[in-house]
């Protein structure tokens, strides 16, 4: 039998200068990588592999379901539910929606484009402070877009608490409260476990 | 689907899977389609639009491909020399070349730039970027080397890829199998579906089907960028452009086809591709298991096939297009590989449809720089024949064996057959090479004989693969294999030369009358005919169809090997116990030596060949008693005697082969059509060898006495004189033979009978193997004797009638009249490619001629410049002999006009000529007169035009 492979995750090989530091808050390539290696360790080497990528590629490409047809594959067969694509899009949508109202769009959309010109890779995503409302959000959207992908409920209810205490974690000393015993947001009832 | 545990497991590498070949069948067909799209579209675009020359010359486009014909045949110089200054040369033979050759080379940078595209940073990562402990890497090791592989090849991952597989990309000498993040997420969990797909990369890399596959997918993208879209655009354009214009309405059914051919390529190709790349993922999922992966690992993320006949038949549709075959038929091929030696109809019929369309655009491409030779015909036919043969050919014979081994009907070769024949038939639908100004050829009942073509083929080839897999002893099938398609390949190459001349003449309708080939023949073999009409009139009936048939280059040797080639395969003694092939295939359990369908000796197939043989010399000593009681009425054997004398041998030649096969058919009945194929051609090698003995003794017999009167041994003469039909005597009755065998066949049902009980041996086996052997190889040297004779024959004919025009084309006139408006473009292509010309000089000199000598009062002048007048009343002598080489006006009344205005205009330039040479007033005079009445017919010929073209053509 194999064993779990990658037990170390370098999450940011890719980055360029720039690299955020603690007070910035945590890279959404950082929270992934704890949420998968709690909940679905076996997934470590997929997001090692990810984390050789800058966020925009990883996005890209976990954005696109179903599998290629490629002669001389295996076939178009069975998709795996996995745990990582969920906890990346949705930390990394949550991450952005939060820092729109920071920085000026047209200002960024300038900045991707001189740097794909460039071809350098993006500074990784980092997750600023989220309010409770926002990270109650981001736990309902973690639920649905792992039940999309074909995870049980009970799976991707759990997912998303580790995702919620993560970030809450990762906001640190932020304006919001860390999530309390009761779950983070009270929501719909669930509670982490 | 499941097999039954009896059934013996057969090693479907038996025989070679013929995939390179069916690889190699699209990456011709690519080439030459763009060779042949690329000439089209640079024709074009150089002005090389020959419309115009074909309706000055009075074609007539809507009465047909061969009414249009002919008329350019009556008026061929006047028509070559239009093509010669409107159409100039074709582009230069370096460009039919370099496309073919830049395609390759393109394809090959894309190939190699591939693997890094699929590789690029950010989209795979390097596997030990990812594998520090080594655990995946140890694994991978084990599994290359389980499946056998002398290097590991180069392992990436593409972690963002959800699905549980993998895929192998780059070259069979530097391969690539990149991981997805799904398999990489179930390495711990799910050792066993790792396994099994790590195994079914390697085994793609093991069978070698990674530079094929990518190099071909590499080869359809050029080609579709580069040369397909190009020009789908240009005939789009050009289509748009003829509905607009009348002038081009006689180019639709061109157009349109060529549009849709581009269609049909893409439809092709995509199809037969899906089709190999199936069969090589079965044998990869094989390998797996056979590798150790297990079986449960090949299961369908959804259900199983859909149900209701609706859904199936969608299912099914869809399936074509797909690289891989369904979940479940992957799971059961796992037990049953039964699929990968079936041979289902759409292959055939892809590969019929492909086999017609290299043979059409590399005929048209050797014809446009190499003449209308029949070397090139053949050289296009030997190319597709030869692809044909090895992907029909293998699969066909894969069938068979396999039906062989485990005991099953092998009755496929009826569908494969019609698959072909089919698949032939609809490529000549989409070219332009019988029905060219028509949708559909006038005959479209004669593209039948294709499927019939294509139906023999593999009716041969499952036969003959049966007979050498019974008698075949050998470790390989292969030498056995390659012979019989070799063969088959000759044959189908002698009937792609005889479809693309002769088949297509018939399909558009005979170009003379029996009348008219009775002339010819009378022509030909002078004589007077006496009381023989009726059988003139016969020979002139079927004497075109038979020329075509059997005066081609290498059509006997094609016979020769079509019944030659079983008769070494059963001229192989056979032995008890399992073949060595068959022991490799599948152990002891085989059934190759079963008593059931073991073949009949060959004494008992050679004897009613050599029993018609015997007949056909009774019948030329009864055609020699026949002649020598009507002996030629001039004393001396006229040629036409000759013809009649050897026309009645021939007759019964073929009516004694025909009854040895008829006897064959009849009283052996396994192997029918090759016992038949044998006995038919044993009667005509025997019976032609008989007629030479018979022959060379003319004379001295009297009642026999045709030739000679003299008794003497001449073989040399009569060998001279049977000679030219030696090629007709040894085809013809191979066609016979396939009647009789279909008739058989038809009648008494497709599947082979029964054993026959056991009986005793012939008398030629009981004779002793010796006797037998050597009267085996007797007749097959007689056989190889006589064929390559007539074949020499053949070919001195071939290069001395290769530039010769066809008598037969210029015997009939089309004396139909086209419509208005068909005339009134004929009309104005008359006057734009040299009408127009033609009456501007001649106006211009009559001009001249009349400033010169006319005074203003209208009288002559007293003294004419000679020297400025003579040259012009020389040039309108020089006008009348040009319009008189130039075409006729495709209108009777213009073109009366016109003969009119030529013969005043040569008249009165010939007297104006001679009067100022002469210094005679009164001929001058007279000229002057000719030549102002031949300028009054100009005018009215001008408004003759001009009526014809605005009646019509208002606009």
């Amino acid at each position: 039998m194999l064993r779990p492979v990658g037990d170390t995750v370098d999450a940011g090989t890719t980055s360029s200068g720039g690299r955020p530091g603690p007070a910035d808050g945590m890279r959404v390539r950082d929270v992934v990588r704890d949420v998968v290696a709690e909940v679905a360790p076996e997934e470590s080497a997929v997001v090692q592999g990810l984390a050789r990528f800058d966020d925009d590629t990883v996005v890209r490409r976990l954005a696109r379901s179903g599998g290629r047809r490629e002669p001389l594959g295996f076939g178009v067969g069975e998709i795996a539910a996995l745990v990582t694509p969920v906890v990346w899009l949705v930390v990394d949508e949550a991450a952005k929606r939060a820092a729109e109202s920071a920085v000026d769009g047209a200002a960024r959309g300038t900045k991707a484009l001189l740097r794909r010109v460039m071809r350098r890779p993006a500074a990784p995503v980092v997750v600023p402070a989220l309010t409770r409302e926002q990270l109650r959000e981001v736990r309902q959207q973690v639920r649905e877009t792992a039940e999309q992908r074909g995870l049980e409920p009970e799976r991707a209810a759990a997912i998303a608490d580790a995702v919620v205490v993560r970030m809450a974690l990762a906001a640190g000393d932020g304006d919001e409260p860390p999530l309390d015993a009761d779950g983070p947001a009270g929501g719909d009832g669930a509670t982490a476990e | 689907m499941s097999v039954g545990p009896s059934r013996p497991q057969v090693d479907e590498q038996v025989i070679g899977a013929g995939t390179t070949v069916r690889f190699a069948l699209l990456v011709v067909l690519l080439l030459v389609a763009s060779s042949e799209m690329v000439l089209t579209v640079l024709s074009d675009l150089l002005g090389r639009n020959d419309v115009g020359c074909l309706l000055a010359a009075g074609a007539d486009p809507d009465a047909g491909t061969l009414r249009a014909f002919l008329t350019l045949q009556t008026q061929n110089a006047a028509y070559e020399a239009c093509l010669a200054r409107y159409v100039g040369p074709p582009p230069p033979w370096w460009v039919a070349i370099a496309w073919p050759a830049l395609l390759p080379a393109v394809a090959a940078v894309l190939f190699f730039a591939l693997p890094a595209w699929k590789a690029r940073r950010g989209r795979v990562v390097p596997l030990d970027a990812i594998d520090h402990s080594g655990d995946l890497r140890r694994v991978l090791a084990d599994l290359v080397s389980v499946a056998g592989l002398a290097r590991p090849p180069r392992f990436v991952v593409d972690p963002a890829a959800a699905s549980v597989g993998a895929v192998v990309f780059g070259r069979n000498r530097s391969p690539t199998v990149c991981l997805h993040g799904g398999l990489l997420a179930r390495a711990r969990n799910d050792d066993g579906r790792f396994r099994a797909v790590l195994l079914h990369e390697l085994a793609h890399i093991r069978y070698g089907d990674v530079t094929i596959t990518y190099a071909t997918v590499a080869v359809w993208r050029v080609f579709v960028a580069a040369v397909l879209l190009p020009f789908a655009a240009w005939c789009i354009g050009e289509l748009v452009s003829s509905l607009r214009s009348p002038a081009a309405v006689p180019a639709l059914p061109v157009l349109t086809r060529a549009l849709l051919f581009t269609v049909v390529l893409i439809v092709l190709v995509h199809l037969a591709r899906s089709d190999v790349l199936r069969s090589r993922e079965i044998y990869a999922d094989r390998a797996a298991v056979l590798w150790g992966a297990g079986p449960e690992h090949w299961v369908s993320p959804a259900s199983g096939p859909a149900r209701g006949a609706p859904a199936r038949a969608l299912g099914s549709f869809i399936e074509l297009w797909r690289t891989h075959p369904r979940w479940d038929l992957r799971r059961d091929a796992l037990t049953d590989p039964s699929a990968l030696f079936d041979v289902p109809a759409l292959p055939m019929f892809l590969t019929g449809a492909a086999a017609t369309l290299i043979n059409a655009q590399l005929s048209a491409s050797l014809t446009q720089y190499g003449g209308l030779g029949a070397w090139w015909t053949l050289t296009a036919g030997m190319i597709s024949a030869g692809l044909v043969a090895g992907v029909a050919g293998i699969a066909l014979w894969r069938a068979t064996v396999y039906a062989m081994l485990t005991s099953r009907p092998a009755s496929t070769w009826v569908r494969a057959g019609l698959g072909l024949g089919c698949g032939m038939v609809a490529g000549e639908l989409v070219m332009s090479r019988i029905a060219v100004f028509e949708w559909l050829p006038p005959h479209p009942e004669v593209l039948l004989l294709g499927v019939v073509a294509g139906i023999v083929f593999a009716w041969w080839v499952a036969q003959c693969a049966h007979l050498w897999a019974r008698r075949w002893w050998g470790p390989s099938l292969r030498p056995a294999m390659l012979l019989s398609l070799a063969a088959a390949g000759l044959a189908l190459s002698s009937w792609f030369g005889w479809w693309r001349s002769e088949g297509a003449q018939l399909a558009l309708g005979p170009p003379a009358t029996v009348a008219d080939e009775v002339r010819l023949l009378e022509e030909f073999f002078p004589g007077p005919p006496g009381d023989r009409w009726a059988t003139l009139w016969a020979v002139a009936t079927v004497d075109p169809l038979l020329t075509g048939i059997a005066f081609r280059p290498l059509a006997p040797t094609a016979v020769a090997v079509l019944w030659l080639v079983p008769v070494a395969a059963l001229a192989i003694r056979p032995t008890g116990g399992v073949p060595r092939w068959a022991r490799a295939a599948v152990g002891n359990a085989g059934d190759a030596s079963g008593p059931a369908r073991e073949p009949p000796p060959l004494g008992r197939v050679l004897v009613p060949g050599l029993w018609g043989g015997a007949l056909a010399w009774a019948a030329a000593v009864v055609v020699q008693a026949y002649m020598h009681a009507h002996p030629p009425s001039s004393g001396q054997p006229s040629a036409l005697y000759r013809l009649i004398y050897a026309v009645w041998l021939l007759v019964g030649l073929f009516v004694a082969s025909g009854a040895a096969a008829v006897v064959a058919g009849a009283f052996v009945r396994r192997y029918r059509l090759l016992t038949v194929l044998i006995a038919a051609e044993t009667a005509a090698v025997v019976g032609l060898a008989g007629m030479l003995v018979l022959l060379s003794v003319d004379g001295c017999v009297p009642p026999l006495n045709t030739l000679r009167t003299t008794c003497h041994w001449d073989p040399g003469s009569s060998w001279s004189f049977l000679r030219p039909f030696l090629a007709l005597g040894v085809v013809l009755p191979g066609l016979i033979a396939i009647v009789v065998a279909a008739v058989g066949t038809v009648v008494r049902g497709f599947r082979s009978p029964p054993a026959p009980p056991a009986r005793g041996r012939t008398r030629a086996e009981r004779r002793g193997p010796l006797a037998g052997r050597v009267g085996v190889a007797a007749l097959c040297a007689v056989a190889v004797g006589i064929t390559a004779s007539g074949e020499t024959h053949l070919v001195g004919a071939a290069a001395t009638a290769q530039d010769a025009p066809d008598h037969r084309l210029s015997l009939r006139v089309p004396g139909e009249e086209a419509s208005p408006q068909m005339t009134a473009m004929q009309v104005v292509s008359w006057f734009r490619v040299g009408g127009q010309e033609l009456m501007a000089r001649f106006v211009a000199d009559l001009r001249d001629v009349g400033d010169a000598v006319a005074a203003p009062d209208g009288t002559l002048v007293d003294h004419v410049p000679v020297s400025r007048v003579r040259p012009l009343c020389a040039d309108i002598g020089r006008f009348a002999q040009d319009a008189d080489r130039y075409f006729r006006v495709p209108e009777p009344q213009a073109q009366l006009l016109w003969q009119t205005l030529t013969a005043q205009a040569a008249a009165g330039g010939a007297d104006c000529v001679q009067a100022l040479d002469e210094r005679n007033a009164d001929l001058l005079g007279t000229a002057v007169a000719e030549l102002e009445r031949a300028g009054a017919t100009g005018g009215l010929f001008g408004r003759r035009l001009n009526e014809v073209a605005e009646k019509a053509m208002p606009s």
